[in-house]
């Protein structure tokens, strides 16, 4: 039985390539969207991660609301003389203030580097200490030092020709400012940061510029070799005045993370929804199919029947066909789910939202979760279909379609041939 | 040659016969549209003979064959095959019984065609989750001349060799009886005499069990005992029969 439901599906290849189709693309969605959230997520992670990489505590106000919100939360500054008590700290080896704000950049000609996508166009202090950087690195000239000297991101140096020792306008929330770009900025090997510009300053500078004299974002903090975060944490924490607050460099990670993921779930569910449609629409096609099938194979049900396959057994083996065909087609649709993967980020590349890069993430749950998901709506398409073959009668194996025979039940003609 | 309705009645001893009808009657539809196909027909076939049923069209001949078979069941009436009284039988049962008792062979062949002739000939023995006899099996490949023909689909056989590969697979599970409806009646007349040739041999020489529909006289000639049906009764038998006898019988019966 079971090699006679094998070699039947293969013997009806543009029905089968037809059937796989349908379900392989609703599981190509599915996947697609399990490996493009994961990509994301992770991206992110490791974004986020290594932004914030060697920063062992984070100094900040303490939110409004309990409630935290991640980045997305908005914060008061903390006045610089903070930093001076928690220099203080014990097991700290080094603590910077942080500011970021607008700052539009514009080319040699006076004309704004706009971004694509609504990416948007950041200033921020360039940490002295390497160590707090980040995976922000200076890919040439020099950091930024005084009052009238820039660094910028790599992508916009190139695409807008912007060289070294040039001098460019930049446009803050207050007053438009000239500076000398002395180097390019690069992140992790990426020329610039999911598309948006970036402009770096020295820290008293970018006080003044992006935020406030005096006040900075918050103060990021690097401990002693032999001191855990954790341990960092407690130290300053004990030596901070009443409004601010210091978490360990993971825990804004984390922050930064979910707030993202937050963010992401809307693709998710975006995507989710026409996986299900296609799925839907696939799982017609299949009750179609097969109900097509079982039609014009009846002869050969009977057969089977009439021979001595039980009406289990007639049901089992479509059973496993469409199980077989769920499978293939899963099989097919994840393939066919990383380069959906692979088509919406570079979409979304395409657009000026450059993804920082990963590779693409298969996870054993997306594997699972697609080849159960469409293995399970071919079978369940399958059932109704299964289910009618098991009424196909034996005797039917008997209705002759030979023309001329004559035997049929109330054929008119009555040979008595020789 | 006298219609003696009555006689294959209840002369024969359930030990001998390998299939009986008792008063079986079969009515399609209901009401005004009822048609009645057979009518309180009682038939006893003989074990390890050839028996042929024949009758013009719509005397029922087929209809009976799927009653004795267990394709069908009987509107009243009783069906044995051997000592099983097939009525009682549910469906199950009685698919296993057409597996394990009954061997096939019908007017078109129906093999299936995505699997080689070797393959639709052991199809009945895997359906029943068996093993093939293979012994068995070779000696029938042999008999009907299909050694070198087992690779082959039945796209690429002739009618006639096909229908060797179905009276194989019909044989191959050692039935208690075989039914052909209309087995020559797809076949160029030198493939159905080849064909018929084997039946009369398995009967003869292993002793099968053969019962056959057909409305050609020549091929009903190589049977033991011709049974006549006309307007779903039986109305006489033949034994030894002859085309010619059998024929003229037909004429007859048509007229």
């Amino acid at each position: 039985m079971f090699t006679a439901t094998l070699r039947g599906m293969l013997a009806h290849k543009v029905r089968l390539v037809l059937t796989v189709a349908s379900i392989a693309l609703g599981v190509a969605f599915l996947a697609g969207t399990l490996v493009l959230t994961d990509t994301m997520r992770l991206a992110f992670d490791q974004l986020f991660g290594k932004v914030s990489a060697g920063t062992d505590a984070v100094v900040r106000a303490e939110a409004a609301y309990s409630q935290s919100e991640g980045i997305s939360t908005s914060r008061a500054p903390i006045p610089a003389s903070v930093l001076a008590q928690v220099q203080k700290a014990d097991g700290i080896r080094t603590a910077e203030g942080s500011v970021s704000g607008y700052a539009l950049l514009t080319d040699n000609g006076g004309k704004a580097v706009l971004t694509s996508g609504g990416a948007p166009t950041m200033g921020y202090s360039l940490p002295a200490d390497p160590a707090l950087r980040g995976d922000v690195e200076l890919l040439s000239g020099t950091a930024p030092a005084g009052p009238r000297q820039v660094a910028i991101d790599a992508t916009s140096a190139e695409e807008h020709h912007i060289a070294l020792g040039s001098t460019i306008k930049v446009l803050f929330r207050g007053p438009t400012q000239e500076f000398t770009v002395v180097g390019t900025v690069g992140f992790g090997g990426e020329k610039n940061l999911g598309g948006t510009t970036g402009a770096y300053f020295d820290s008293a500078t970018a006080q003044r510029v992006l935020g406030a004299p005096g006040f900075f974002d918050a103060i990021n903090a690097s401990a002693d070799p032999w001191v855990t975060p954790a341990a960092l944490v407690q130290n300053i924490n004990a030596v901070l005045p009443d409004g601010a607050e210091a978490v360990t460099g993971a825990t804004v990670v984390k922050e930064s993370t979910d707030a993202v993921n937050e963010d992401l779930k809307f693709v998710t569910v975006l995507f989710m929804i026409f996986a299900g449609i296609a799925l839907f629409v696939g799982s017609f096609i299949i009750w179609n199919t097969f109900t097509m099938t079982i039609t014009q194979r009846s002869r050969e049900i009977a057969l089977l029947r009439a021979i001595g396959a039980t009406r289990r057994q007639v049901n089992r083996s479509l059973i496993v066909e469409a199980l077989l065909l769920g499978a293939l087609a899963s099989a097919v649709g994840i393939g066919l789910g990383l380069l959906v993967a692979k088509g919406l980020s570079l979409l979304m590349d395409a657009v000026g939202f450059s993804l920082p890069s990963t590779s693409m993430q298969v996870e054993p749950r997306t594997i699972v979760v697609s080849l159960l998901v469409g293995t399970l709506v071919t079978v369940v398409a399958a059932l109704v279909p299964a289910y009618r073959a098991t009424k196909v009668l034996p005797v039917e194996a008997l209705r002759e379609a030979v023309p001329g025979s004559g035997n049929r039940p109330g054929s008119a003609s009555s040979p008595v041939a020789s | 040659m006298s219609a003696t309705t009555s006689m294959t009645g209840s002369t024969t001893t359930p030990s001998t016969a390998a299939a009986r009808a008792e008063g079986v009657s079969k009515y399609y539809g209901t009401g005004d549209a009822t048609v009645v196909a057979l009518k309180d027909v009682y038939v006893s076939l003989e074990a390890g003979q050839f028996t042929a049923i024949m009758g013009p069209s719509g005397s029922g001949k087929s209809t009976l064959l799927h009653m004795l078979a267990g394709l069908d069941r009987p509107t009243s009436g009783e069906v044995y095959l051997g000592d099983t009284q097939v009525s009682s039988l549910n469906d199950k049962a009685l698919t296993l019984l057409r597996r394990d008792q009954i061997g096939f062979i019908f007017q078109s062949f129906n093999l299936l065609p995505t699997m080689s002739a070797a393959e639709n000939i052991v199809l009945p023995i895997r359906i029943a989750g068996r093993k093939p006899d293979e012994l068995w099996v070779k000696s029938i490949v042999d008999k009907l001349g299909l050694a070198d023909r087992l690779t082959h689909r039945p796209t690429e056989l002739s009618g006639g060799q096909q229908q060797r590969v179905a009276a194989a697979r019909a044989l191959a599970s050692r039935p208690q009886i075989v039914f052909a409806d209309e087995p020559t009646g797809a076949l160029d007349s030198a493939s159905g005499t080849e064909l018929l040739t084997f039946l009369r041999k398995a009967v003869k020489e292993l002793g099968q069990t053969v019962v056959m529909v057909t409305h050609d006289p020549t091929a009903a000639s190589y049977a033991d005992r011709v049974l006549f049906l006309a307007d779903g009764h039986v109305v006489d038998e033949m034994f030894e029969p002859t085309a010619d006898a059998v024929l003229d019988f037909m004429k007859h019966l048509g007229a």
